[in-house]
């Protein structure tokens, strides 16, 4: 039995072995990466077309952040972009990339691991569906909501459908949500109180998607169940 | 517990529901080993085409290629070409071929097409080993996905993938497992199709999220990879395809030749589908949230942060039946190994059909138990995992299968050196290029050991059936 015990063993302890060569083969180097701690993101609806965003951020002690991207969406225009840490403004230089705006911060100027806000006003020609986030290169701790956004509507205003994140709305005109990362924009529908309608309510991407869900489990269930009775009436 | 918590159970539910009721069907309609193992020969074209596809989409695919196009952008679905020569080869060369001889398990087949038992039990062995390494992969996604979405502990959610695979792996064997494929495969397409639009929609238009990918990094527009690591990629999945020991075990279930063909076709129709879905859900995840910690959390995050709860609870429940479908494709082939090719001829050959199907329950049940140790310790992400079993499948499978298959000639020592060749060069490569920078792939390097072996041994035997025969004459 002892034998039979010390042999299963030297099985056991070289088949551990085996595993870790094999398994360790497509494993990258790993290195050490550098975190946000926290992000804070704030959109205040001024009119329907015209947003302002004050996001912070926090990255993990001794990282600085040496640079911002903002999405540019179709229609938008990033007006008023400036930057300030705990001590006041800070120097910020803005460069237009094919589908962003790249923040660079000056290296002196902005301390490792302090507090870095940015602001920006977001305006556009139709009512404003998406509003670009500012996103830095550094993932998030894992495993921590510490991501939160939240809009903040004019009164007479209300978001229609969920949106992308979903928001929890403490009240008609404020929404918010914490994640676990950083998004690159905030999609909400947002009407006057007197335009919402069942129409635009269903018309979301969420209230279309879930009827595309139905209908196809609906139409399939109907393919098969007529299936089956011409296969039953076939053989009769 | 949030919204897509609470839809995900209810969902998940109603598909567990209806996979044991599957099971308990094939339980029923099971009588021997055979029954259990090829289920009578009685699978339709699109039922088997559906299980081709749903048997390949796997953890690897929905965790795992979504990750990677999160991670390198559009360059991976070159690809995608790869997998579809590797079916195409299988659909000229080795499916048909395969179906006509008959044989329960691809082990069995070998030994009788090269007259060796030693055949058998090496490729049962190498198979075994191989498919563990996959089963590793589907068990770290599916901890990925538990943790992303419950904060569970990944060992639980590793359990839970083993029991609920168990349950119906055991009872109904192929046959169950085909029909709960089917099913599966219609959640996949209908959960992908349905996610695509909605992930546009949020960030504006595909147009919009290309240009801002580019801005992040222009490879993830451009080229990430070179032609020469995308053709080894290609090479590895579309070989290991072409000779996919749990995909020609379905063949093996369809009614005959025609329907292995047709089925091959409409496996390509879903494929296409799914690929192209893959693609913009990572691409557009990465537009979405441009910096998460690890590539294989794109999938989990996705769901439960951006799509629309239903729809997200609907896209889980497609990736965690598709990790189980693989987890049951695995278990029936590896099981079969051990039952069939192992314990039926080596250890008792006059073992009943009975205590052969016992066996390979149990062994169903020690080996979905067995990989979740490698899976807990995460050696690396998803789908570099999958691409380490494709290479070592391929090179080792790929040339004694469809040589085999295809050419006359051969023997037992031709196919034992090409197996043997195979691993030994793409186990060597491995090491080594893990320290060096190389353009050759291992793969590259396992088939060609493969081919030589497999060549040289055959002109040896040949030589010496030649002296043979003149010493006969003499």
């Amino acid at each position: 039995m002892r034998r039979l015990r010390t042999s299963y063993a030297r099985v056991w302890r070289w088949s551990q072995l085996l595993a870790l060569v094999i398994l360790e083969l497509p494993a990258h180097a790993q290195t050490s990466v550098a975190h946000l701690a926290e992000y804070h993101a704030v959109v205040t609806f001024a009119t329907q077309r015209e947003a302002r965003v004050t996001a912070t951020l926090k990255p993990e002690a001794g990282v600085l952040i040496p640079s911002l991207l903002l999405a540019r969406l179709r229609g938008d225009h990033l007006l008023e972009i400036t930057a300030s840490d705990a001590e006041g403004e800070l120097p910020i230089r803005t460069s237009d990339l094919p589908g962003a705006v790249l923040l660079t911060l000056s290296a002196p100027s902005s301390k490792p691991g302090g507090l870095l806000q940015i602001h920006y006003l977001v305006t556009s020609n139709n009512p404003l569906e998406r509003i670009p986030l500012p996103t830095v290169s550094l993932p998030m701790f894992p495993e921590q909501r510490t991501v939160s956004i939240e809009a903040k509507l004019p009164v007479g205003m209300t978001a229609v459908g969920e949106g992308f994140p979903v928001l929890i709305w403490h009240s008609p005109v404020q929404g918010e949500t914490r994640l676990f990362d950083v998004p690159s924009v905030l999609a909400v529908k947002i009407r006057t109180d007197n335009t919402v309608t069942w129409r635009s309510r269903l018309m979301t991407a969420s209230g279309l998607s879930t009827v595309g869900m139905f209908t196809f489990l609906g139409a399939g269930s109907l393919f098969w169940y007529l299936r089956t009775q011409m296969r039953q009436s076939g053989r009769s | 517990m949030n919204a897509l918590s609470v839809n995900f159970i209810a969902v998940a539910a109603i598909y567990l529901t209806l996979v044991l009721a599957i099971g308990w069907f094939g339980l029923r309609k099971t009588k021997s080993e055979e029954d259990f193992l090829t289920a009578g020969r009685s699978i339709g074209p699109w039922v088997g085409g559906a299980v081709l596809a749903a048997t390949q989409i796997s953890a690897g695919t929905l965790v795992g290629t979504v990750g990677r196009h999160y991670a390198t952008g559009v360059s991976w679905v070159w690809v995608w070409p790869g997998v579809w020569c590797g079916w195409l080869v299988s659909a000229i060369f080795v499916g048909p071929k395969l179906r006509e001889v008959g044989a329960v398990t691809i082990p069995e087949y070998l030994a009788a097409r090269f007259h060796s038992e030693a055949v058998r039990v090496l490729s049962a062995i190498f198979i075994i080993g191989a498919y563990m390494i996959l089963l590793v992969a589907q068990y770290q996604a599916c901890g990925v996905v538990f943790e992303s979405i419950f904060g569970m502990r990944p060992i639980y959610a590793m359990g839970i993938l083993a029991i609920s695979t168990l349950l119906y792996t055991t009872w109904g064997g192929v046959r169950s497992s085909s029909y709960v494929d089917f099913l599966q495969i219609l959640i996949v397409v209908s959960g992908l199709v349905l996610s695509v639009p909605v992930l546009t929609y949020y960030f504006g238009g595909i147009s919009t999220a290309g240009s801002f990918l580019k801005s992040i990094e222009p490879r993830l527009v451009g080229s990430w990879y070179n032609g020469k690591q995308l053709l080894g990629f290609s090479l590895s999945f579309g070989l290991a395809i072409a000779a996919a020991p749990y995909e020609m075990v379905r063949f093996n279930s369809m009614r005959d030749k025609a329907t292995v063909r047709y089925a091959i076709g409409v496996c390509f129709l879903f494929q296409a589908v799914i690929g192209s879905c893959v693609l913009l859900m990572g691409l557009l995840t990465r537009a979405l949230f441009p910096s998460l910690p690890s590539p294989d959390q794109a999938s989990s995050i996705m769901a439960m942060n951006i799509l629309p709860s239903l729809i997200g609870s609907l896209f889980m429940v497609a990736l965690l039946s598709a990790i189980m479908s693989n987890v049951n494709a695995i278990l029936l082939v590896t099981s079969a190994g051990v039952s069939h090719d192992i314990y039926g001829r080596c250890i008792n050959p006059h073992a009943s059909d009975g205590v052969k199907l016992t066996i390979n329950r149990v062994s169903i049940v020690v080996m979905s138990l067995f990989p979740i140790w490698f899976a807990l310790r995460r050696y690396s992400d998803v789908q570099s995992i999958v691409v380490l079993q494709t290479r070592f499948i391929a090179s080792f499978f790929f040339i004694p299968m469809v040589l085999g298959l295809n050419t006359k000639g051969g023997s037992s020592r031709s196919a034992v050196g090409a197996m043997l060749g195979g691993i030994a060069g793409c186990l060597c490569w491995s090491l080594w290029s893990a320290r060096h920078v190389t353009n050759v792939d291992a793969v590259e390097v396992g088939i060609a050991c493969s081919l030589l072996s497999y060549l040289a041994a055959k002109t040896l035997d040949t030589r010496h059936d030649r002296i043979r025969a003149a010493d006969a004459e003499a």
